[in-house]
């Protein structure tokens, strides 16, 4: 471990009965890093950050979190954490004020211009059970981050936010990221993930399953673009010289709809051989992947979502 | 305080129930209830109600409720020790029963007339001890 490693996972295992979660985990998030912790439901995302914080012990494998064991040490360690968990609460009839009072240490900041900052400075006097979802979510992430912690954990961050909810969330996390605050974010959504993230690790049955940038994922695991359009009568040379492109995979046709499929370099190749053959469709639409379809590459591999074609039409060529 | 259950279980419901079966049996000594005015035997019952109301309902459905919907997960991340929140809620629960009491024994007084303690450390002693098992 490193000066620079905040979080260091070595063969992590839980189990809760029978049922394996985690399965032998390995995970680093180095300072200053905002790690995206993704996966399916199940896959033991949750779990693992419980494990990360002390809040369940581990059957086996070894945490170093900031320098401290969140086992033995969970006392030192969790002043310098800052959690908004999935699926947890207040005391109903807590108020936003008083919640607030109560979260704070001696490393405290100002907690009105964080209330301020998510929109909740005229909701002070209100007690918990009155907040709306998003509301709640927000007063979360205003406890996680009023003690200036040095590891913020958000699972489930946006969840219950409207999109402006959202937008606002997601420049507090580049904010914390510009001061150096290492984040750890366990999502579902693949669009929060490749807006924030600088790293996801994909979890799958436990496991990790695969990690790198969004960019890095997205060429490993969902290289494949589609381009459609229509043209009344599509003329055979045209299709012909579309499946000899660079990258093209294959060219369907059902009726005056055209598909080309192959990887990102035929949108360019694509565009320009129409533009060359005097045919500019007007509905030419373009499926660019992106991390959902890496996301669904790596946790339901098969043909579908190896090679995007179609079974429903007529294919009627192209390279492999 | 600002639970309603709490309101309705722990300061309202033994005061109201107190007045009506006292109102029942009258306040004339009664060889039922070896001779003691029945009033002062049922206003005795009924701070054991305060007791069972904080110990049997407030206190467990507080404690259940904040397990369930994640309450103490959320303390715990934050630093809270385990142990703390339980002996915060059992401070709570014994200063709401000695507040309910005296609540009770100031609605009692007036109406009742409510004899003089002839043993005030015993009581003091036994209010606790009582609250603190339930």
């Amino acid at each position: 471990m490193t000066e620079r490693d905040v979080v260091t996972v070595r063969g992590l295992r839980k189990t809760y009965g029978t049922r394996v979660v985690v399965d032998g985990l390995d995970l680093d998030v180095r300072a200053g890093e905002i790690v995206g912790l993704v996966g399916a439901n199940g896959a033991g995302k949750t779990t693992t950050v419980e494990c990360i914080q002390g809040l369940r012990k581990p059957d086996a494998g070894a945490l170093s979190v900031l320098g401290y064991d969140p086992v033995t040490q969970a006392e030192q360690l969790r002043p310098l954490v800052g959690s908004q968990l999935q699926d947890s609460a207040l005391p109903d009839r807590l108020r936003v004020s008083e919640a607030l009072a109560l979260f704070a240490t001696s490393r405290a900041r100002d907690g009105g211009e964080l209330l301020e900052r998510f929109g909740l400075a005229g909701r002070r006097r209100s007690v918990f059970s009155s907040l709306s979802g998003g509301e709640r979510q927000r007063l979360f992430l205003v406890l996680a981050l009023l003690n200036s912690p040095r590891l913020v954990i958000l699972d489930e961050l946006t969840q219950g936010l409207d999109p402006a909810g959202r937008r606002n969330v997601w420049a507090a996390v580049r904010q914390l990221h510009e001061d150096g605050t290492t984040v750890l974010l366990v999502t579902h959504e693949m669009d929060e993930a490749e807006a924030l993230c600088g790293r996801i690790v994909v979890m799958g049955a436990g496991r990790v399953l695969d990690a790198g940038t969004p960019a890095e994922l997205v060429d490993r695991h969902a290289r494949w673009a589609t381009v459609r359009f229509s043209l009344p009568d599509p003329p055979a040379p045209l299709l012909g010289q579309l499946r000899q492109l660079n990258g093209v995979r294959g060219v369907e046709r059902a009726g005056a709809r055209v598909t080309v499929h192959g990887d990102r370099r035929i949108i360019a190749h694509v565009g320009a051989t129409l533009v060359l053959w005097g045919s500019v469709p007007d509905d030419l639409s373009v499926h660019v992947p992106n991390l959902d379809d890496a996301l669904l590459s790596l946790l339901e591999p098969g043909p579908a979502a190896e090679a995007p074609v179609p079974a429903s039409s007529e294919l009627i060529g192209g390279r492999r | 305080m600002r639970d309603p259950l709490v309101l309705t279980f722990v300061f309202a419901f033994p005061i109201v129930t107190m007045l009506m079966i006292g109102g029942a049996f009258g306040t004339a000594p009664d060889p039922a209830f070896d001779g003691v005015n029945p009033a002062h035997w049922y206003v005795a019952s009924y701070l054991t109600v305060v007791i069972a109301a904080t110990g049997l309902v407030m206190l467990p459905v507080h404690l259940a409720s904040y397990r369930e919907r994640g309450v103490l997960r959320r303390f715990a991340a934050a630093g809270f020790p385990r142990w703390s929140f339980a002996i915060a809620e059992l401070i709570i629960g014994l200063v709401t029963v000695i507040v309910a009491c005296g609540l009770l024994l100031i609605v009692a007084v007036p109406v009742y007339g409510i004899p003089a303690l002839h043993d005030w450390w015993r009581v003091a002693a036994a209010l606790p001890l009582g609250a603190v098992p339930s």
